[in-house]
């Protein structure tokens, strides 16, 4: 008898803390709801949510860190006069752009879009931080439903958990509200500050590329992307802003030459500055080896607005593949 | 299979309630069955090997008790131990040798090449090879009766718990557990499920999220300052902990569903006050292994001071080269060992004083730890040039912090790793405070819920495989 009672005492409390998990979870699905209502979400989940629900810009710029920290969103304006916004998602990569233009076209319409690229991007094994999407699980994003279904596969049940769902977002509100991060302040564009060290050139002189093959899912993906710019009628860039890293291999490694033969079967722009010399002998306008300081970022959104111009300029004329002009 | 992988939250909840439903004459058989399908869902052929080494051990077990002359004895031990240890040294040393054989060779500029090539290392060769190999020379050493039932013997090598990253168990505390039959016991079980919480907190809540942040400084070490590679050091000290330790906290808890005792591998070995304690504290099975097999058989203590000296080094620097094949684990064990020689030396120069202890004490734990991270860096570096440019970059530049994934990211590990030690604080200081492991049934069972949903919330769910599944 006593037996009994201990196990179903060992049910009880298996029952009940299940119970209080699904309470807790329901609360804090409650309370990120009535957050929401009056505030947007913090950090980058508030550049998706402007991407999905506000963004009308006539370019966008998407991309990942390397984006964030290149493009200056005012200069582009400026001299270009048409608005624009950066739309870059640190740690993303192709699956998650491709994600943002699917639902961003099924919105409105860009005159433009830029997707920034690293030379690596079409042979990188990850898929980047998809669970930053989580949040938009089920809320009438199909492109994120589908590509969150496609990843997680299986543990996708975790996803019908809100506490799973909103991970560390209660965290990033609570630390928003003591010290305000506004990613989308500066039309997405987000400096980073020159390091007291720069980098040492030398370094990086023998740097080798390791990819001997494309990563059929971003190549996929890439293909996806392109179709979908032609079908709406967006004009597609590629662009590769300048590293700090000196490639050998001419400076033409496997996975660049691949990315410029993918732009020119499929015909699509692509503004190459991945070995821009004025950058390699620049290591001040560096913050690490791929991200540009505030200062790089200014002269190469200054770049970008040139070489747009030129292929403006000769768009029926030119070769689709447009070296960096400033080299 | 990993112990955070979804295939696991399935497989283990089915293997719990199977094994209560069996009738006791089945279990071991189901547990036994269970075990290698959980080892073979990796690589189902080195399910062969598991069995080799566990027919090996047993036959020689089972040959060495039954003979009286010693000779014959000695020749069955000689063969168990060469046999399993060349396994391991073909899948875990070959390439390293082989390297370092054709490095040597190059130098000396003999135009001959050592043949070798990577092999993938079978995952818990060496947990499992130590574990047989203590079982054999306990039998040799009369300290165990043979086991000569062999379907309880391979389950205690194979037992899936503590297969793949141990504690590496010892044959006199885990072989009478197979020999009698458990009844289910309540207490034992949410124990069970409480210990594996924690464990799962160590494990997603710390170590894999700071594990973006140490391969982005240490992969990337030129790239990066000083304060960048410092904080680096921090986190992959509790990132080792973390993994290592909330591994060894789940297969704990996972055996204590079962009723089955393991033995705990680590006891708050980041209060320790000097190398010793830590070395008491961290990796406790691994570390009486050391003392029992290797340390105590070349001498140990017993001996003149310079003999000890030289057991102590040698066996660290044994340890440091079980943790892998490289000379970075060689260095990160001869430096503990080294650590050891001091902390010997010391007190038997200077007897440590008992005034104002705590104060002192407090210094000391601070102290050891700063040794300890500073030896982790050669334990995580790839070289060990890579480790001297870390640990000069860490004296001479400091710069603006790399901020990884960004601050809240940062914050919130530092958070975690707040809430790790205050737990480490309180039990260190025998304060009666409890929440998961209350005896108020209501306090545990919020306690428990809050922790899962903390998990939930706050977690890293990355499925990193753990760092000690390499070695």
């Amino acid at each position: 008898m006593q037996k009994t009672i201990q196990k179903h005492k060992a049910f009880r409390v298996l029952i009940s803390v299940i119970a209080l998990l699904a309470l807790i979870d329901a609360g804090s699905s409650l309370l990120v709801n009535a957050y929401l209502r009056r505030h947007s979400l913090p950090g980058e989940y508030q550049k998706i949510e402007y991407l999905m629900k506000d963004a009308k810009e006539e370019m966008v710029i998407i991309g990942s860190s390397v984006a964030i920290s290149s493009y200056i969103p005012q200069i582009i304006e400026d001299s270009l006069h048409i608005s624009c916004f950066n739309g870059g998602c640190s740690s993303q990569y192709l699956p998650f752009f491709q994600c943002m233009i699917e639902n961003l076209l099924r919105r409105y319409t860009p005159r433009y879009l830029v997707l920034v690229m690293r030379s690596e991007e079409l042979a990188v094994d990850e898929l980047g931080r998809l669970n930053l999407l989580s949040p938009f699980y089920r809320k009438g994003y199909p492109s994120i439903d589908h590509l969150l279904d496609k990843t997680y596969g299986k543990r996708n049940i975790f996803l019908y958990s809100n506490l799973y769902r909103y991970n560390t977002i209660g965290w990033r509100i609570l630390l928003s509200s003591i010290r305000p991060s506004d990613e989308i302040g500066q039309k997405g564009f987000v400096p980073h500050n020159k390091p007291k060290f720069p980098p040492v050139l030398n370094d990086w002189s023998n740097y080798t590329s390791h990819y001997r093959q494309l990563n059929p899912i971003h190549e996929e993906c890439f293909r996806k992307i392109v179709e979908l710019c032609r079908q709406t009628g967006v004009e597609l860039i590629v662009t590769i802003p300048p590293v700090y890293k000196k490639h050998t291999d001419h400076g033409r490694p496997f996975e660049l030459l691949a990315l410029e033969y993918l732009c020119r079967e499929l015909t699509v722009p692509l503004f190459n500055d991945n070995q821009s010399p004025f950058f390699l002998s620049r290591p001040d306008l560096f913050y690490d080896d791929r991200h540009l300081n505030y200062g790089g970022a200014e002269i190469y959104t200054w770049m970008f607005v040139e070489e747009f111009r030129q292929w403006k300029e000769g768009q029926e004329s030119r070769s689709t593949v447009i070296p960096g002009s400033m080299k | 299979m990993l112990f955070n992988s979804l295939a696991f939250l399935a497989f283990f909840p089915v293997v719990c309630l199977l094994y209560w439903l069996l009738p006791p004459k089945y279990r071991n058989g189901f547990l036994l069955l269970s075990s290698y399908y959980f080892y073979m869902s990796w690589k189902p052929v080195y399910g062969l090997l598991i069995l080799f080494s566990t027919l090996v051990t047993w036959l020689s077990g089972i040959y060495i008790g039954q003979q009286r002359e010693r000779r014959r004895k000695k020749a069955a031990l000689t063969l168990a131990l060469a046999s399993n240890f060349s396994l391991l040294f073909f899948f875990k040393y070959w390439g390293f040798f082989g390297e370092s054989v054709n490095y040597l060779l190059d130098r000396w500029n003999l135009r001959i090449q050592f043949p070798f090539s990577s092999i993938l290392l079978p995952i818990g060769i060496s947990f499992y090879t130590f574990q047989t190999v203590a079982y054999v020379i306990d039998v040799y050493r009369k300290e165990i009766e043979p086991e000569r039932n062999f379907l309880t013997y391979a389950l205690f090598v194979s037992f899936f718990p503590q297969l793949v990253a141990g504690p590496i168990e010892r044959a006199k505390n885990l072989l009478p557990q197979f020999r009698y039959s458990h009844s289910f016991d309540d207490g034992q079980f949410l124990e069970g499920i409480r210990t594996m919480a924690w464990g799962y907190f160590m494990k997603l809540c710390i170590a894999d999220r700071v594990a973006p942040y140490v391969d982005a400084v240490f992969d990337n070490y030129r790239m990066h300052n000083g304060t960048s590679l410092l904080l680096g050091a921090f986190f992959f000290t509790f990132q080792i902990f973390c993994d290592f330790g909330g591994y060894s906290l789940i297969a704990l808890g996972t055996a204590q569903c079962l009723r089955f005792r393991l033995t705990s591998n680590f006891e708050r070995p980041y209060l320790s006050s000097n190398v010793q304690i830590f070395w008491r504290r961290w990796h406790r099975s691994l570390s009486s292994w050391f003392m029992d097999y290797v340390y105590i058989p070349l001498g140990g203590n017993r001996c003149n001071l310079p003999r000890h000296l030289l057991n102590l080094l040698l066996t660290f620097a044994i340890s440091g080269l079980w943790h892998g094949a490289n000379w970075t684990f060689l260095v990160w064990g001869i430096l503990h060992g080294i650590f050891m020689m001091l902390s010997v030396l010391m007190h038997k120069l200077w007897p440590p004083a008992q005034s104002n202890a705590s104060l002192r004490r407090a210094a000391n734990i601070v102290f050891t730890f700063v040794l300890v991270l500073f030896s982790w860096i050669f334990f995580r570096a790839s070289h060990i040039a890579t480790a001297w440019i870390i640990l000069k970059k860490i004296f001479t530049e400091q710069g603006a912090l790399y901020k990884g994934q960004g601050l809240p990211e940062l914050l919130l590990a530092f958070l975690c790793i707040g809430l790790l030690m205050f737990k480490e604080i309180k039990e260190e200081a025998g304060m009666n405070i409890h929440f998961i492991h209350s005896k108020n049934t209501i306090v545990s069972t919020i306690s428990l819920s809050l922790l899962i949903a903390f998990i939930l919330l706050f977690a890293e769910f990355s499925g990193n495989a753990f760092i000690y599944f390499q070695f």
